[in-house]
Formats: structure tokens, C-alpha cells, sequence
């Protein structure tokens, strides 16, 4: 890495948001810390030719989601998703905090592509020609991707699913 | 009414700004200096290529990384959990393990300097999983915290080395109630291998198992007196495996490293029955493989290709885009049967290579085999094509769950492929030119065990 303190004002910045981005992709502190940080190096390695793209945070953007699916790719024999929906909230289920609980239980049954695409789109805000330009896929995937993402959203979570109904509006 | 982004948007707000920036910097350093001596290693010798096929292939067993284990919220609290506290509570192996004075040198080293190694700082909290020489002429030591995400360490030196003189050469999660490691020496014939579990469990050792024409695999196994597992890879028998169990219940079944043996022999080409067309890269990375793993070299053993074909690749990369190649290679041994393995290599000059888990197994006599997997990749994304390789007389084949027939193609000498998103749970059916069934076996996307695996890992916690 010939431009170090370039890099490292470039992280500074954008830290925050990478932070939220990989929390929500990995569902816990020490996963998140663990991806960012396997982001970072692939950034840092890349950076002389990263630095010199038109978007240096397009390109680091893309680590993370990559890094994400490949992470999940060396533990999937390890880990995988059980068809059970998650535990419920016994309130009334309306509250923000227990959309939120709701939410983050549901994302954590998604499968890792399906969960990379519901944060491209509706965290980053990215448009489907975006969504499938970090992904590496064709726009048709990312739109039958985030249909089968929403769809499973709503079946492991029901109270999510005017919520999600609402985004699918917007966001087509 | 509040959108799916919004909730989102307040579910990242728990997220912490993890600052990893130092740490990252100095792993890509590192990693930078790795490389450039890897680059120097694949000039001076051609035996690299053969671990890179091959390490693609080979489950992972060490998941964490070299050099200072970098620190994480909450790595050294709490309690372990119930699934690795029994390893952790069990006392150590290894010919020092009776060597209180060197056990107490290796904490006291730890407990001086702990965030050297990721470790707490309570040497109640410090568990010493092994100590011992083992072969390589090394000696290794391997601590855990007994926190609640343990790490283990790994301390290795040459043989006989104090404490003081062990260095720190590996890391990793301690996320299973079982420990396996390897390590080879730059000639890849001189290291050891070892796994270890829980105390209370009957240890078996198998090997040189019997691959049969019926596509069965035939072992006989014997106690382990040890309790754990240690080999020198250059004495690694063929197909060696532990069972860790109690009674008939068994917590974990699975092979003690690959052999590491080098093919012996050429490899014809040209696909058995006609059923492709050649793809010698491909070929000569699969049967280099099989030799690898299974050891299943000399005069024994013939390599046959199954299937092969040109193969068209996508690489993230760029490099590798074009038309590789694909090839299904079976190491047929004197039983009858044998593993199996699909390799695709890509485009590039010095191709990579990749499989997919679903491409591997034991197949029983060729001409009667059905094997149904799905294809390598080389991009993020899975392809959804099952590729069928039947029997030579199979002229047409059913995807099935069960009397539900979902899609049927016909096959082409055996060979044919149709497109099933995943993840599926099927039955592959084949027929011959007059209706009569040839062959039927199932295919499951998902899951610990992909159907047709070579001898899959069992874990009995799972």
C-alpha cells in the first residue's frame, strides 16, 4: 500500500457507515468488527488501484458485501438456517422496539445473499442496477432475490409484513 | 407508517463504529509481504500449484489467522458455553501434559503478557488444551480461554523448546468441542496432524478404507489407546478417519488430515463412454487432487474421467473470464469403487481452479454410477443448472419430489443438465431408451451432509 495515510483518511470517514452496514450484515458486534476488518484489509491491500476508481467507496462497498457471502461460504457447513420462525415479541407487536427485535431476528434467517440484498436496497438505499452491480449479478437476480427476501421477511415475521408490503411499494 | 428502511435505519443505530482501521492496515502489511513471498515460492517450484488445487478442495480446519489476535468486544468475558466447555474442561493431552513446571512456564508467559496472545489475563481462565513434541520435530502448545468466545493459540518451536522459546504461530475460534490441526513442512512429507476432543469419549481410528463396486464404503475400525490422535504426515496411512463416541452415540466421525501423496501416472483425457469432450487441465487438477486427499496413488489405482467439457466462466476478477474447462475424475481401485471429484478451471494463464461440495463422493462401478451436482463458480452468485451423469445407457432423466415429477431432460450418453433454482431436495431418476429405471439417488442442495459426499464429517452436536 503505497498511499497509507490516504486509506486511512479515507476509513475515517466513511467508518461510521461501514460500521452500521456491517452490523447489519453480520447480526452482532464481534461478526461485524470481524468483516469490517477482513473488508478493510482487502481494501488496504487493493488501494493503490482502489484510490484511483471513479468510486473508491463503491469499490470497498463491494469488499463488504463479497466478504460477507464468502464468509458465510467457508461456514456454511458450520452454520445454517433452521425453517422455524424466530421467537415473537408477546406485546402488541406495533411498538419500534419490537419491529426492531422482530427485524433483526428475521434478517439473521435470511440467507446471506438474500439479507445482502435487503440492506443494499433498502439501508444503502441502492438502486437495482446499483444492487446488482456490487453484487456481481444481472438485475433480473437482484429483483427476484429481493422478491424472495421480502416474501421470506414476511413469513418469519408478520408483523414486519405492512412494513416490508410499504417498502416493495417504494421501492418499485 | 414507518418502512422497512427506517427499521433498518434504527437497527443499525446498536451498531458500535468499530475502528479496526490500525489492525487492518498491519494484517495488509503483512499479507503484503506474504504474498510477495508466495509469488517467489510458485517460481521456484511447481508443487504449489498442486496444494493450491487441493486446498481448494480440503475442508478448512483453521479458521482464525496468523499473528497477533487482533481484540473484539467481549472475547474475553463471560462463560463458555455448554457445547466446547466439556473440551475445555478436559485435562491436557500431550507427552508434557504430566510437565507441571513447563504448563506453568507456558501461562506464566501468557498471563504476562495477554493481549500478546488474545487470552485473559487470569490464569483460572487459561486452559492448556496440549502440550507436547510431536512430529516435524516440533513441540506445540495449545491454549484456550475459558471465556465466552473462547480463542485458542497455538505456540509451536523445535523439538524440546522452553516456553520462553515457543512462538505464537496460529489463532482461531474455538467454536466446536473438538480441535484439529495440521501442520507441513515447506517439503510437504514432514509435519503431524492431530485431533482431539472432550474427555470421556471412546477414540477409533480407521484406515486404508475399502471403496466398493456397490458404491459403499467398508472400514474397520480400532481403539485408539492415546485418547487423541497424532500422525506424521509422512507415515499418514490412506483414507484415515477418528471417531469420537460413547456407546452408540457418536460425537464426531471425520478424517484426520489429507495424505498429501502425489499423483503416480498419467491421466487419460478422452471421457469414459465418450461422454464430453477432453479437458486434460481440468483432468490433471481433479486426479492431483484425488491423489492429495485420498493418497490413492501406485499401480492399484486408475484414473478414469467421467465426465468433462469446455467450460464457461465468469470471473468478479476479469482474469479468468472465458472458456475453461470441467472435469469429473474417479479414482477406481482395485474394490471396484471409488471418491470422485468435479474440478473447473478458469480461463487464466496459470488457471484457478474451484469445485462445488456437491461434486465429490464414492461412486460404485462406472458404467453403473449416477452422480447429480451442482456446477463450480467463480462469481458471488450460485448457478442454478444440476448436471446429471448417468449411466452410458441413460437416454432420459427425472428431477422427483416425491411422486411429483418436476422437470425431465434427456440425456445425452449418460450426461445431461437442467436448470433447478436452490435449494432443493430431489430425487434424480434415469432411464434407459425403453422406459426401463437405470439408476435413482437424491441430491439436496443444503444441509451438513450434500448427498454422495466422501464420507462426510458427522458431529454429533449438530
Amino acid at each position: 500500500m503505497v498511499d497509507e495515510e490516504g486509506f486511512r483518511e479515507f476509513v475515517q470517514v466513511r467508518l461510521p457507515r461501514l460500521s452500521r452496514a456491517a452490523y447489519l450484515l453480520a447480526g452482532g458486534h464481534a461478526q461485524a468488527e470481524d468483516l469490517l476488518q477482513a473488508t478493510l484489509i482487502k481494501a488496504a491491500l487493493g488501494w493503490s488501484r482502489i484510490s484511483e476508481a471513479q468510486d473508491p467507496e463503491a469499490y470497498v462497498r463491494r469488499i463488504l458485501y463479497h466478504e460477507h457471502v464468502r464468509t458465510w461460504r467457508r461456514r456454511r457447513w458450520r452454520e445454517h438456517s433452521t425453517a422455524t420462525p424466530p421467537e415473537r415479541a408477546h406485546e402488541d407487536g406495533t411498538n419500534q422496539t419490537v419491529l426492531r427485535l422482530v427485524l433483526q431476528q428475521a434478517l439473521a434467517r435470511l440467507t446471506p445473499r438474500q439479507r445482502a440484498v435487503v440492506i443494499l436496497r433498502y439501508f444503502e438505499d441502492l438502486s437495482e442496477a446499483q444492487t446488482a452491480q456490487v453484487m456481481s449479478v444481472s438485475v433480473g437476480t437482484v429483483k427476484s432475490q429481493t422478491s424472495h427476501a421480502l416474501a421470506r421477511l414476511r413469513k418469519l415475521a408478520p408483523e414486519l409484513a405492512d412494513h416490508v408490503r410499504e417498502s416493495m411499494e417504494v421501492g418499485s | 407508517m414507518t418502512r422497512l428502511s427506517e427499521i433498518l435505519d434504527e437497527l443499525a443505530d446498536q451498531a458500535k463504529v468499530y475502528d479496526v482501521t490500525d489492525q487492518s492496515v498491519r494484517a495488509a502489511r503483512r499479507r503484503h509481504r506474504q504474498r510477495f513471498g508466495m509469488k517467489t515460492a510458485v517460481r521456484v517450484t511447481a508443487a504449489v500449484c498442486l496444494i493450491a488445487v487441493v486446498a481448494a478442495i480440503l475442508p478448512l480446519s483453521f479458521s482464525g489467522g496468523t499473528g497477533v489476535p487482533e481484540a473484539g468486544p467481549g472475547r474475553l468475558d463471560g462463560e463458555p458455553a455448554a457445547l466446547v466447555r466439556p473440551l475445555l474442561d478436559a485435562p491436557t493431552r500431550g507427552s508434557l501434559a504430566g510437565d507441571r513446571a513447563y504448563l506453568d512456564a507456558v501461562l506464566a508467559r501468557i498471563t504476562g503478557d495477554p493481549e500478546r496472545y488474545g487470552l485473559p489475563d487470569d490464569r483460572a481462565r487459561l486452559r492448556i488444551l496440549f502440550a507436547g513434541d510431536v512430529p516435524g520435530k516440533r513441540r506445540l502448545v495449545i491454549v484456550a480461554g475459558f471465556t465466552a468466545q473462547p480463542r485458542k493459540v497455538e505456540l509451536t518451536g523445535s523439538r524440546g523448546a522452553s516456553a520462553r522459546r515457543l512462538d505464537l504461530t496460529g489463532w482461531s475460534d474455538l467454536e466446536e468441542p473438538i480441535v484439529r490441526t495440521e501442520w507441513r513442512g515447506e517439503r510437504l512429507d514432514t509435519g503431524y496432524a492431530l485431533v482431539f476432543g472432550p474427555a470421556g469419549y471412546d477414540v477409533w481410528v480407521s484406515e486404508r478404507p475399502r471403496y466398493l463396486a456397490d458404491g459403499t464404503v467398508g472400514r474397520d475400525w480400532r481403539p485408539e489407546p492415546a485418547g487423541y490422535v497424532l500422525r506424521d504426515v509422512a507415515d499418514m496411512p490412506a483414507g484415515l478417519r477418528v471417531r469420537m463416541s460413547r456407546g452408540e452415540t457418536v460425537l464426531y466421525e471425520g478424517p484426520v488430515a489429507a495424505v498429501g501423496a502425489k499423483r503416480t501416472g498419467a491421466v487419460d483425457p478422452a471421457p469414459l463412454y465418450g461422454r464430453g469432450t477432453p479437458a486434460p487441465t481440468a483432468a490433471g487438477s481433479a486426479a492431483d487432487a484425488l491423489a492429495y486427499q485420498f493418497g490413492l496413488t501406485g499401480p492399484d489405482v486408475h484414473y478414469v474421467v467421467l465426465w468433462s467439457d469446455a467450460f464457461e466462466v465468469d470471473d468478479p476478477n476479469g482474469t479468468g473470464t472465458g472458456m475453461g474447462q470441467i472435469a469429473t475424475v474417479m479414482a477406481v481401485t482395485a474394490d471396484g469403487g471409488g471418491p470422485y471429484i468435479t474440478i473447473a478451471t478458469d480461463a487464466s494463464p496459470q488457471p484457478n481452479a474451484r469445485n462445488h461440495p456437491t461434486g465429490e463422493g464414492v461412486a460404485g462401478d462406472p458404467a453403473k454410477a449416477l452422480i447429480a451436482m451442482r456446477l463450480p463458480h467463480f462469481t458471488a452468485e450460485a448457478s442454478d443448472a444440476l448436471q446429471i451423469i448417468g449411466p452410458p445407457a441413460a437416454s432420459r432423466a427425472e428431477i422427483r419430489q416425491g411422486d411429483t415429477v418436476v422437470t425431465t431432460t434427456p440425456l445425452d450418453d449418460g450426461v445431461g443438465r437442467v436448470e433447478l433454482p436452490g435449494p432443493a431436495d430431489v430425487t434424480v431418476r434415469v432411464y434407459d431408451e425403453h422406459g426401463a429405471v437405470l439408476a435413482e439417488r437424491a441430491f439436496a442442495d443444503v444441509g451438513a451432509t450434500p448427498a454422495g459426499s466422501v464420507e462426510p464429517e458427522l458431529k454429533g452436536w449438530k
